[in-house]
């Protein structure tokens, strides 16, 4: 059983961050982008895992979902900035 | 043996189309999608790290790399609000 040798978690991982890396890269809308962040991220720690520093994973799986709030506030924050920007723009041209 | 390989090439992996899609990936225009795309070099690098046992740095990297996605984000939302063209 050739095969079953290349299942263990370290090319599980690296095969989860390398869809999400692909996934991140070809997805054109930004929360399709941080769904797939997530799965980049999810890769990355279980490699921490196979090197067998669980500190560092713990560390890092706490400082990762803070990136992914943070850019999630940053996306609402953005999209309503520019809808209300374009709604001064209609009006604008009303006026 | 072979774990170490798989860890350091994804990370050469991840780092390099990290970067090709960061300059020109689809949807760049969009400074927010540009962001988005520099997670996936960081990432990319911190695998690396990770082959070579540098634990402290690779810490340090991703804590770093959180507070600068959140002022790189922040500078991007006010410079949208302001409407500047850059």
């Amino acid at each position: 059983m050739a095969l079953l040798d290349f299942i263990n978690i370290s090319t599980i991982s690296a095969a989860v961050s390398l869809i999400g890396a692909i996934g991140i890269i070809l997805l054109p809308k930004p929360v399709d982008k941080v769904i797939m962040f997530a799965l980049l991220q999810g890769g990355f720690i279980g490699m921490i895992v196979a090197a067998k520093y669980l500190d560092v994973a713990m560390a890092a799986a706490l400082l990762d979902p803070i990136s992914t709030v943070i850019l999630l506030i940053a996306i609402i924050k953005i999209n309503d900035v520019r809808r209300k920007k374009l709604r001064s723009q209609e009006e604008l041209n009303i006026a | 043996m072979l774990d170490i390989y798989v860890w350091f090439y994804t990370g050469c992996i991840l780092t390099v189309l990290g970067s090709i899609g960061t300059v020109m990936g689809p949807g760049v225009k969009d400074p927010i999608v540009r962001t988005l795309n520099t997670e996936i070099a960081a990432v990319g690098v911190s695998m690396i790290f990770l082959t070579y046992n540098h634990t402290i740095a690779m810490l340090t990297f991703v804590a770093s790399t959180v507070i600068i996605t959140m002022i790189l984000l922040r500078a991007v939302v006010r410079l949208e609000e302001m409407g500047a063209k850059v």
